[in-house]
């Protein structure tokens, strides 16, 4: 027991030793502010170390969040590791290991002070060719009755808005507990579809059509008075559903293959009940990862 | 006597230390959510007090009742109570402290008696120094002495939980002691609803007493028995009438000169005579017997007596309050990287929890403590009282375990195990130092100084990294982990839940009393307008600050990081400003981060400097 104390002892005096210095995060954002190029992302290790968003650049996209360390980061170059190795469970060599599959490291890690900077670079990016929630103004949303009827919803400069009080638009919100820019979306239900319409030139170049949907926030919570959620995605004659169970608040990925010169393409929502929830809905084109 | 004499003081002193710690460090505590709904409540049932003095009739009346206890109804009022006549007192009358700290001082008082309780029960069995020991562990785990500081009822109903266990074990050898752990469990229901579960956790020493006390007194055997059994019967005879009448029907059937309160004064009556015809003819099964009918008869009446709500409408009342409990929400609460939203909850959470939030140098002795005490128990080696106190630790662990118990709280709701899990420590400390002080060998002065060093520099030696994260953590001490779990930055990196109940906004509220402009809107997330107005009231945040209810509508945002908050955050990104003008950083963990709307004049480049501040805390 007296060696457990002593441990005990040794650990509290140790861990403000691990503290990060106000100087060494301005180093490290002078460093990032030369050398960081456009498309680069900053990831921070441990994923929740969020203290240096303080000191960061502005415009440098900075993740950090409970499932960042296992993300592809598809759409970023080059990736910036900001790394508090030295504190507890940091598990940095586990860490590395995982994340280096496809991915190089350029140069040598730099140290300041606690802080822990490298550069990788990412093989496992995957270039966008279109992206619904930059481009929502050349989307065209409609309602589908179960009857396969179409209402069009009216582009009112922001976001697309259609009957029953539905509108779909762009925003940024959590879907566990990482950040999303996607379109929002609900459904008015009783068989009723919300359906975001593609046209083929506008993604002419695509290899593959990636949808990913989640429920926002804390209304994914809700399990009560609700009933699963539908999508679909569907590449002119090729589609592709998967159910969202109430209460599953994971992002689920669906993906069918394009032809480059552009096909149609629909993603649609079916919700009976669809409660007070609402949607987070990424609809992108990209390059095949073959 | 002498001895006595000693320990008297040395409780004394103890109960001095508690209080003036508590009183000293108040300041600086938040105010959690709860709590200053207590506060409000706690004012208006004071007013009661008032009335009852001023207008006793008035005082009495269902209406002056209803206007002064039906807020915030869902809990008893004894805490509440005494926390509002403190606050009448040492406010508003002799202006002797800031409000909060006048609402607070009961729990610091009974905070205090829990360290002279803690000593007492462990003196029993061991010496001075193991006695100390082990009322010090009530001080030294980083959360139980946040929660120690709260006008709330967690921390007094470990109190109330220890003293119906002292009266208990007391009334054992000495007179009138059966009474009195009746009046504590009606002080206990009066607290709070675990003390439900005081009878369930010791009835079965009790029963046990009794057998052993009555064997072979075969006349003692049934009157303990009858005694034992009346209230049980009607106890039974009323739970069948509810299951056939049905809930609305019960309720209207329980009326005051009713057949069902009739069966309930009969059992209780019953009870009454048959402890009394048992009293003369066998002391000793009486003894026995009588903290059980105490408690059984007393309890409910003191209960009853004590909160003047349930005076008209006993039965629906009573049968409201429970019923808010079972039907109680559960908050997401974050445990190994997984949001737990609905039971059932894992099994071994409470257990694991409480091995990374003990200081791990007072966690392991208590786990020696417990393990060895079982063996003793097993090989029939311990003695009533420490059976006891092994069963009073594992029970509330044991009960808040069960998967369909709610689970947020942090480690509030299964406080009342840690003042036994602290004497089982002390147990544990004390056969430790025997064993080191065994190793010194010879007779020689040195060796005898030695010896006679040991039991204080391993007691010190325990303690002291305990008593650095306390005061390191303070007071911040829902976010307190222990070294076992890598600290909190271990814990974060388990995905565990870093803070709750909304108090560590205390930690950015310099900074925008420093930097907000004269008017501007704040958002302080998780904060209802209660806290807001209590931190207003004791000048901890300006008043001419506007407080908003959105992050739309605010300048500043002080975001409360929680991992089912986020979307709050990333909402404040966009709205506000995706770059945080400040934070409180807990061992480089963020807790509440503050955010500075971009139009806004620009916040002084150089940080505040915050008195005490050990932790990190950034500005920008």
């Amino acid at each position: 027991m007296a060696l457990v104390a002593l441990a005990c002892l040794v650990f509290q005096f140790w861990m403000p030793s691990t503290h990060v210095a106000e100087s060494d995060y301005r180093a490290v954002a002078k460093v990032l502010s030369e050398e960081s190029k456009a498309g680069d992302v900053v990831l921070l290790h441990p994923w929740w170390t969020d203290r240096a968003r303080m000191y960061l650049p502005d415009g440098l996209q900075v993740e950090g969040h409970l499932t960042s360390d296992t993300a592809d980061f598809k759409r970023n170059a080059r990736i910036w590791v900001v790394a508090e190795p030295h504190l507890p469970r940091a598990a940095m060599s586990r860490f590395l290991a995982q994340f280096s599959e496809r991915r190089s490291e350029i140069g040598a890690p730099r140290d300041f002070g606690n802080l822990e900077l490298r550069l990788f670079n990412n093989g496992r990016m995957v270039p966008l060719t279109f992206s619904a929630a930059r481009q929502l103004a050349d989307v065209a949303v409609s309602l589908r009755s179960p009857d396969g009827n179409r209402t069009p919803c009216r582009w009112d400069g922001s976001s697309h808005v259609c009957d029953f009080g539905q509108r779909v638009t762009v925003a940024t919100h959590e879907v566990f507990y990482a950040p999303y820019r996607c379109l929002m979306m609900s459904a008015p239900g009783n068989g009723t579809s919300t359906e975001v319409e593609l046209s083929p030139e506008s993604v002419r170049g695509s290899q593959q059509m990636v949808l990913q949907f989640g429920l926002l926030g804390e209304s994914g919570f809700q399990r009560e008075d609700v009933s699963d959620a539908m999508f679909t995605l569907k590449v002119a004659e090729k589609e592709v559903t998967e159910t969202l169970v109430a209460g599953d608040r994971a992002m689920h990925t669906l993906t069918l293959p394009i032809a480059p010169e552009g096909e149609p393409v629909r993603a649609r929502l079916t919700v009976d009940k669809p409660g007070d929830r609402t949607f987070c809905v990424v609809l992108e084109g990209e390059r095949s990862t073959q | 006597m002498r001895q006595q004499r000693i320990d008297r003081r040395i409780a004394l002193g103890l109960f001095a230390l508690g209080f003036a710690l508590l009183l000293a460090t108040e300041g600086s505590v938040g105010f959690v959510r709860d709590e200053s709904v207590y506060f409000y409540a706690g004012s208006a049932h004071a007013r009661w007090v008032g009335t009852l003095f001023s207008d006793p009739v008035l005082a009495v009346s269902a209406a002056s009742i209803d206007r002064d206890f039906a807020f915030n109804h869902e809990h008893p009022a004894l805490m509440k109570t005494l926390f509002g006549i403190s606050h009448a007192i040492f406010h508003d009358t002799l202006h002797w402290m800031r409000p909060a700290a006048a609402f607070r001082l009961p729990a610091f008082v009974l905070s205090a008696l829990t360290l002279t309780l803690i000593y007492a029960l462990a003196r029993r069995r061991c010496g001075r120094i193991a006695s100390v020991f082990a009322a010090l562990t009530w001080l030294a785990v980083p959360r139980q002495f946040f929660h120690e500081h709260l006008a709330c009822f967690d921390a007094p109903m470990a109190f109330m939980w220890l003293l119906v266990v002292w009266c208990w074990l007391k009334a054992r050898d000495a007179p009138r002691y059966w009474l009195y752990t009746g009046l504590a469990f009606g002080a206990a229901l009066a607290t709070k609803l675990n003390a439900f579960f005081i009878p369930v956790a010791l009835a079965p020493f009790g029963l046990w007493r009794v057998f052993l006390a009555s064997k072979g007194k075969d006349e003692a055997r049934r009157l303990a028995g009858a005694a034992l059994g009346a209230p049980l019967f009607a106890m039974a005879l009323i739970g069948g009438v509810f299951l056939v009448l049905g809930q609305a029907s019960f309720l209207n059937a329980f009326e005051p000169l009713s057949g069902l309160s009739a069966i309930l004064i009969l059992g209780v009556g019953a009870t009454c005579v048959f402890s009394a015809k048992l009293a003369a003819v066998d002391a000793t099964t009486f003894r026995a017997v009588a903290p059980l009918v105490a408690m059984a008869v007393l309890g409910p009446l003191v209960f009853y007596v004590h909160w003047p709500w349930l005076w008209f409408h006993p039965i629906a009342r009573v049968g409201e309050y429970v019923g808010f409990h079972l039907h109680h929400i559960d908050y997401p609460w974050m445990y190994l990287g997984q949001l737990l939203l609905a039971p059932p909850f894992p099994l071994a959470y409470v257990l694991a929890v409480t091995a990374l939030t003990v200081p791990t140098s007072l966690f392991a002795l208590m786990v020696l403590g417990t393990g060895s005490e079982l063996l003793r128990l097993i090989r029939r080696r311990a003695s009533e009282a420490d059976a006891i106190i092994l069963g009073m630790a594992a029970f509330s662990i044991a009960l808040i375990s069960l998967p369909s118990v709610p689970h947020f709280g942090g480690v509030k709701h299964w406080l009342p195990s840690m003042p036994f899990l602290g004497i089982l420590a002390a147990y544990a400390l004390e056969r430790g130092a025997v064993g080191l002080a065994a190793l010194v060998r010879g007779e020689t002065r040195r060796a005898q100084g030695l010896r006679s060093v040991i039991p204080y520099a391993l007691t010190s030696l325990v303690l002291l990294p305990a008593a650095i994260a306390t005061a390191r953590y303070f007071p911040y001490g829902t976010s307190y982990y222990s070294e076992l779990a890598g600290g909190l930055p271990g814990a974060a990196t388990l995905g565990m839940q870093r803070q709750y109940w909304a108090n560590n906004v205390t930690g950015v509220l310099p900074w925008i009393n420093a930097n907000a402009r004269p008017g501007e809107r704040v958002y302080l997330h998780e904060n209802h307008s209660g806290q807001v107005a209590d931190y207003i009231a004791n000048g901890m945040v300006r008043k001419d600050l506007q407080f908003v209810g959105s992050i739309r509508d605010a300048d500043i945002v002080a975001y409360q990081y929680h991992q089912e908050f986020r979307d709050a955050e990333f909402q404040t990104w966009q709205l506000i400003n995706p770059r945080p003008a400040f934070g409180l950083y807990v061992d480089e963990t963020p807790q509440v981060i503050v955010y500075r709307r971009r139009s806004s004049r620009a916040a002084p480049a150089e940080g505040l400097a915050i008195p005490g501040g050990g932790l990190a805390k950034s500005s920008r």
